[in-house]
């Protein structure tokens, strides 16, 4: 059973393409993505529920991250859903250890590569066994 | 272009060149390509350039403009330093204005600095501050602006008559910007004919850059068009159109995409104000471009001059304007941001040198030049010193200015001027044969085109066979980088308190009626086009009301269509 992952931005955030390349990688990868553009940090936990997926990574360009990270966090914590939190774009290096102080796992920012996202997700997220009757 | 005679010295030349040339690096190849992969030779000679005519490349301020649009340039017309700057409440806009006022950031001849703004990230998609969509964004890449008042803060006691002010990076709500900015000046008694200056008012960047719903193809064109309608007769030193090439090079697209989908929106445009019955001849001429200037120096100095000369052929060629001024395309660059670098970011004030340098070089009109903070962060004000330092060192110490185009008559840059033109003629082409600009937009198309060059450049770096000074090579291992620009999170919360409080101290019931009655002309603007009235009227006197950038947005939204194209 393939990885999950959930690869979402802000509706308004301006830019996607770092977004979307991350997207198509894993997908090439051999895992299974689901991409969307949330309105409001709450359609974010919202899918990742009804998708049941391992991994969250969240886009962030034009700011809004600190709102979005404290809102998405809250909310898992609310529901009681586990999964591997990922931030990538324009995060500020003096940012970093707040954001993973939040809950974050990993932030990818500028430079990071494919290759490196896909490594880390493969080396946290343990191998599945297929459902019963899959 | 060249005698007989001298084609045949050249090509003896180029024989004994070739014979060295084999002799002394045996089995060596070289095969460079420019970053569109333009595969090029490694040295260009008079037969390369020997079937242009002579009149395509002429001179400056003659048809086709390839060598620039006025017979003088920089000697006469300073460059507009046109920076971005805004960010937070209006009020931290208009102070860092007043700071690089100061500090030199001049605009065109006898006029005072530029005023450039570029809205926060709510502002584009046309939300208020305290829009739940808004929250975490506000203030973010621009200030936030929605209302007359903040209008005040930007602009009270300046002399706006006398200065260019640009709405950058607005794709649909340019018209209802415009819409405030004609309510305040009219409570200021500054007569609307008088401004100088331009909004984008292009379809392009929401889509294919910032990845935002935006107005469905038809509508986002039928709104595009009455704004242009408008100021043809209201506002006539005002530009309607500041086509958004930038957005198409920062999202990875070649020159030739990037040239050919700006010219194909404003042929879309052009054919939909026909269809209203205005004249070329008056509303094309306040037509621009706002492209970029990145990586290939060389590459984006022919992508502007190819500009130019599409430009002017396809407006006297294909809608027989006879007005100069419809034919003479004025461009402002900026500067690629994408092509900063969030290693070494010190890197990045000289990329923003080149950039810059291949602007001028070009000769556009203005130049935005971007910070070499640009990938981590706002501009800090040291950043912005230096961005504005860097256009004064090369127009005012280098004496590149005196001569104009001096690149003309290069064989290299005339044989790669007239390749890029080729390519984006085929291009446009293209998009004519699929329909038109609306369509390939609509369909996906456009997006699909410009995501697969930046696949295939993002792949080519990450492989190592593109060089990134930083990122991929000569990496160094770096201490943190400390910002220098911070958000204070007090913004966001001043912004939503006073539009609440703007909102409540308003008449209310003035603003209902203002909304109501835009309602109805948006309805009949668009089912009965293009016949169905006139809808900036209905903006401005719904902003003279106090009604919101949001609130008139959400009107628009509704009944053009708002939607992510895929």
């Amino acid at each position: 059973m393939p990885i999950k992952c959930l690869i979402t931005k802000s509706q308004i955030d301006a830019h996607d393409k770092g977004a979307r390349f991350i997207a198509t990688a894993l997908k090439e990868a051999g895992m299974e993505v689901v991409y969307t553009r949330f309105a409001t940090p709450d359609e974010i936990v919202e899918t990742a529920l009804q998708e049941d997926v391992d991994v969250i990574g969240i886009s962030l360009l034009c700011g809004g991250y600190t709102y979005t990270i404290s809102r998405v966090m809250e909310l898992l914590k609310e529901k009681k859903m586990d999964a591997l939190l990922m931030v990538g774009g324009q995060i500020p290096d003096d940012e970093g250890e707040r954001i993973l102080e939040m809950g974050i796992d990993r932030i990818f920012s500028q430079g990071a590569t494919a290759a490196e996202v896909i490594d880390y997700i493969t080396s946290k997220v343990p191998k599945k066994e297929p459902a019963p009757g899959a | 272009m060249f005698s007989k005679e001298a084609i045949e010295i050249s090509e003896e030349l180029q024989r004994s060149w070739k014979e060295r040339r084999a002799q002394m690096y045996k089995g060596f190849e070289f095969e460079g390509t420019t970053d569109s992969e333009i595969p090029l030779k490694t040295v260009y000679s008079p037969q390369d350039i020997d079937s242009i005519n002579f009149k395509e490349i002429g001179m400056p301020g003659e048809y086709p403009y390839t060598r620039g649009v006025y017979p003088l340039q920089y000697q006469y017309q300073p460059l507009m330093a046109q920076q971005g700057f805004g960010y937070g409440l209006p009020e931290n806009t208009r102070e860092r204005y007043e700071y690089l006022r100061a500090e030199g950031m001049t605009g065109y001849r006898g006029m005072e600095a530029p005023y450039n703004v570029s809205p926060d990230i709510p502002g584009i998609v046309g939300l208020d501050p305290d829009d739940p969509e808004a929250r975490g964004w506000v203030g973010w890449s621009g200030p936030s602006i929605s209302t007359i008042r903040d209008f005040e803060i930007l602009f009270d006691g300046l002399p706006l008559d006398r200065t260019h002010i640009a709405f950058f990076g607005v794709s649909d709500p340019s018209i209802v910007f415009m819409a405030l900015l004609c309510a305040y000046l009219e409570k200021r008694g500054i007569p609307l004919e008088k401004m100088n200056g331009n909004v984008n008012n292009c379809f392009i960047a929401q889509n294919t850059y910032y990845d935002q719903p935006h107005l469905e193809g038809e509508g986002a064109l039928k709104v595009a068009t009455e704004l242009v309608k408008f100021c043809s007769k209201r506002m006539p030193r005002w530009g309607t159109l500041n086509c958004h090439g930038y957005s198409i090079e920062e999202s990875g697209g070649t020159a030739a995409q990037e040239v050919a989908f700006v010219i194909s929106c404003a042929i879309e445009l052009t054919r939909a104000c026909i269809k209203v019955g205005l004249d070329p001849d008056v509303f094309v001429p306040r037509f621009s471009m706002q492209l970029a200037c990145g990586r290939d120096f060389f590459e984006q100095i022919a992508k502007i001059r190819a500009a130019r000369r599409i430009w002017a052929k396809i407006f006297k060629e294909r809608f027989g304007c006879k007005n100069p001024k419809a034919l003479q395309l004025r461009i402002h660059i900026q500067t690629a941001g994408a092509a900063m670098t969030y290693q070494q970011p010190l890197n990045n004030a000289l990329r923003a040198c080149l950039f810059t340098l291949s602007a001028i070089l070009g000769g556009v009109q203005a130049v935005w030049t971007t910070t070499y903070d640009e990938a981590y962060s706002l501009p800090c004000e040291e950043a912005q010193i230096l961005a504005l330092r860097t256009r004064q060192i090369i127009m005012e110490e280098s004496n590149i200015p005196n001569v104009t185009d001096p690149l003309g008559g290069s064989y290299y840059m005339e044989w790669l001027t007239s390749k890029v033109e080729e390519e984006t003629f085929e291009l446009i082409d293209e998009i004519e044969r699929m329909g038109g600009f609306v369509k390939c937009w609509g369909t996906g198309w456009l997006k699909g085109e410009i995501d697969r060059a930046y696949r295939k450049w993002k792949e080519s770096i990450e492989k190592g066979e593109k060089t990134l000074v930083g990122v991929n090579k000569y990496v160094i291992p770096e201490e943190k980088r400390p910002i220098k620009f911070s958000m204070d999170p007090k913004w966001e919360e001043m912004a939503i308190e006073r539009i609440k409080d703007f909102k409540a101290k308003r008449d209310n019931e003035e603003v209902k009626r203002a909304l109501e009655e835009l309602r109805i002309v948006s309805q009949k603007v668009n089912e009965e086009w293009p016949s169905g009235g006139d809808l900036m009227p209905a903006l401005i006197d719904a902003a003279k009301a106090n009604a919101t950038l949001g609130e008139m947005s959400k009107i628009l939204k509704t009944e053009f269509g708002w939607r992510f194209t895929y």
